[in-house]
């Protein structure tokens, strides 16, 4: 599992720097010297690499090395994928309802339903922590955040 | 110049600075004891909030930040056996040890090693003035430039991981720079049509990306707390500290090789450890208990990861080239005051440089005295379940990120750039040399058009130019050595 991601990155890093390289076409000399320099030397230095992971991968496998029994890359990239995702949720949150109710809203969510504590000492450390970022950029930074597409609208 | 060092450390003394100051120490000591933490998140944290202050509250905020982190994060290395990444030399002895009842002595010799350290660091920037300010005023635009790509190539061939992906990491640092508009004609590069990529990508979503959500999103999928506290912890520290006055000699020897160490690009407070750490075994006599829980095998780690951080800024001050991804992130803040390090900062600002050196050792000797006074209660952070603290940084990060953005589409690129550090740091590509070569790569585009507008192509024939080239190729050449060395280690 971990090998697939390291080829995807790389190969991820190799059409980036491609379609990058692609579009300096009819930018003037100046402003697309830097980038398509780097650009090229990006795409090269990620090629070698491929290359070699793919190599010394056959040689491994030749080898005996990779011992799939032991690679909990699966377990750990679905546990990742689940705190991006809370992540997602929170950014969405503050999208539609403001930064404050959705800090709430994701630490409540977090420590309840992921970290399973209990519903009651949950809503005490996210009262605390809305709060606290109420406190120190509303009140003291005089900060106006931007308001949330739902309340915006019933409001 | 010595009124310039007064007037700095009175203005220091200013309640309302003092108070700044105070504030940025106990969040670095906070900090320092989370295993897992580094100074690179912590200043990531703070640096949204730096906009908010002057100079003169920004410089000793920052520095007061970074400092006691290298101090308190002895304790769970000692304690718990789990470093970071700047004292994992202190481990080899440390945590034997502790391991044997004599933590507490541990810890005081640690502690005192560092704060002296520390002080030896900022003695040497204070010294480092008036040898420097002749020398940057003699340096132009290409020396810059030559020194800006020195200071990457350093980074990525030594930053840890493997060579090819340091430089391909750098590499994709300097394109995502490149995203916007062009310094030169103010052409839009790269923005397809989005009109939040049109100005530069702002550092923060960027800082706070690669290196806070990585950490925090590793730390939330660890179960439980860190550690637990041993009892032992309080006793026999004035014993380390006898330790420490006693083998003063190294402590200066190992605070040296580490602000050399620290000064060069690149090599950061890891490589200064491990090598004082040796230094260490080297110049003692008897040998035996290293490895095993000899007090000076975490004597000398200690003093020199302090004096490398001080003696770190010195190019960064002086040049305007930082060496490491703190050293960069201080950069930014420096940029976010209105200072712009290099010859103006040495002549102009000789006030704000000393105002660091005052932060440097102030902060490491109070950082000293709070970790020795109250090592038990500092040590309870440690004891923050994983599950409750994730979720309260986590919201920090993204307030940040708001409130320096002000707009969504920086959480946007906070969550794409928290994905590619995770990513980078799951397959050992260095995140240093992606953040470093972003934060140079405007000032790289604009110094070579300058250089290029003033010589044409004669900069590149400049001595110094040449002398700064070379040396970047042997810092290569030298990373081809050591990859090639630790590949056939890794093949027998």
């Amino acid at each position: 599992m971990n090998k697939i991601l390291n080829y995807s990155f790389t190969l991820l890093v190799i059409i980036a720097s491609t379609a990058g390289l692609l579009a300096t076409r009819g930018w003037p000399a100046a402003t697309a010297l830097f980038p398509r320099s780097v650009g090229t030397l990006t795409l090269l230095v990620a090629i070698v690499i491929l290359l070699r992971d793919v190599l010394d991968g056959r040689r491994e496998a030749r080898q005996g090395v990779a011992n799939a029994a032991t690679d909990d890359s699966a377990a750990i990239f679905a546990a990742v994928a689940l705190r991006f995702a809370w992540l997602v949720a929170f950014v969405a949150a503050i999208w539609s309802l403001g930064l404050v109710a959705a800090i709430f809203l994701f630490v409540l969510g977090f420590m309840a339903v992921q970290g399973q504590y209990p519903w009651r000492k949950s809503l005490i450390f996210a009262a605390a922590t809305a709060g606290m970022v109420y406190l120190i950029f509303n009140l003291a930074f005089k900060v106006v955040w931007p308001a949330g597409a739902l309340p915006a609208l019933w409001f | 110049m010595l009124e310039a060092a007064l007037a700095a450390l009175l203005q220091l003394f200013t309640p309302y600075y003092f108070l700044i100051f105070l504030a940025g120490v106990i969040i670095g000591l906070v900090v320092g004891i989370i295993p897992g933490m580094s100074g690179t998140v912590a200043l990531a944290l703070v640096l949204p909030f730096t906009m908010e202050l002057d100079a003169g509250a920004a410089l000793p905020f920052v520095i007061g930040l970074v400092s006691p982190i290298l101090t308190s994060d002895s304790i769970p290395a000692i304690l718990i056996g789990t470093p970071g990444a700047a004292c994992a030399a202190t481990v080899v002895d440390g945590y034997p040890m502790a391991q044997r009842g004599q933590a507490g002595r541990a810890l005081g010799a640690a502690f005192t090693a560092s704060a002296i350290g520390g002080v030896f660091g900022a003695l040497l920037i204070a010294l480092s003035i008036p040898v420097l300010q002749p020398l940057v005023l003699l340096l132009g635009t290409p020396e810059f430039l030559a020194l800006s790509i020195l200071a990457i190539s350093a980074v990525a061939v030594l930053s840890g991981g493997n060579m090819l992906r340091g430089f391909a990491a750098a590499c994709v640092g300097l394109l995502i720079g490149m995203i916007g508009r062009d310094p030169i004609r103010f052409v839009e590069r790269w923005t397809f049509g989005v009109d939040y990529l049109i100005e530069p990508i702002h550092i923060i979503p960027v800082a706070l990306g690669l290196f806070a959500v990585p950490e925090i999103v590793d730390l939330s999928l660890r179960r439980g707390q860190i550690a637990a506290v041993p009892k032992e912890a309080m006793q026999g520290r004035r014993e380390g500290l006898r330790d420490t006055l006693k083998n003063w000699p190294l402590v200066l020897s190992a605070s040296g090789l580490g602000a050399f160490v620290g000064f060069l690009p690149g090599l950061g407070s890891t490589v200064s450890t491990w090598l004082s750490y040796s230094w260490t075994v080297i110049v003692s006599k008897s040998k035996g208990g290293f490895g095993h829980g000899d007090v000076r095998g975490v004597i000398g780690p200690e003093a020199a990861n302090n004096a490398g951080a001080g003696a770190a800024l010195i190019p960064t001050i002086a040049f305007g080239v930082p060496g490491s991804t703190i050293t960069a992130l201080v950069l930014v803040v420096f940029w976010t005051v209105g200072i712009t390090p290099g010859p103006k900062m040495l002549t102009e600002h000789v006030d704000m440089v000393f105002l660091i050196v005052w932060s440097v050792a102030i902060a490491n000797l109070l950082a000293a005295a709070v970790c020795y006074m109250l090592t038990d209660k500092l040590a309870l952070i440690t004891q923050i379940p994983n599950g409750i603290l994730a979720p309260i940084v986590l919201s920090v990060v993204v307030a940040g990120t708001l409130y320096s953005e002000g707009s969504l589409g920086g959480l946007v690129l906070l969550l794409l750039f928290g994905l590619l550090g995770w990513v980078m740091k799951r397959l050992t590509w260095p995140r240093p040399a992606l953040l470093l070569a972003f934060i140079l790569c405007p000032i790289i585009e604009r110094f070579y058009f300058q250089s290029t507008m003033m010589y044409d192509n004669a900069w590149l024939a400049r001595p110094a130019v040449i002398g700064i080239l070379v040396a970047a190729v042997g810092i290569i050449a030298m990373g081809v050595a050591l990859q090639r060395k630790a590949n056939v280690a890794a093949m027998s």
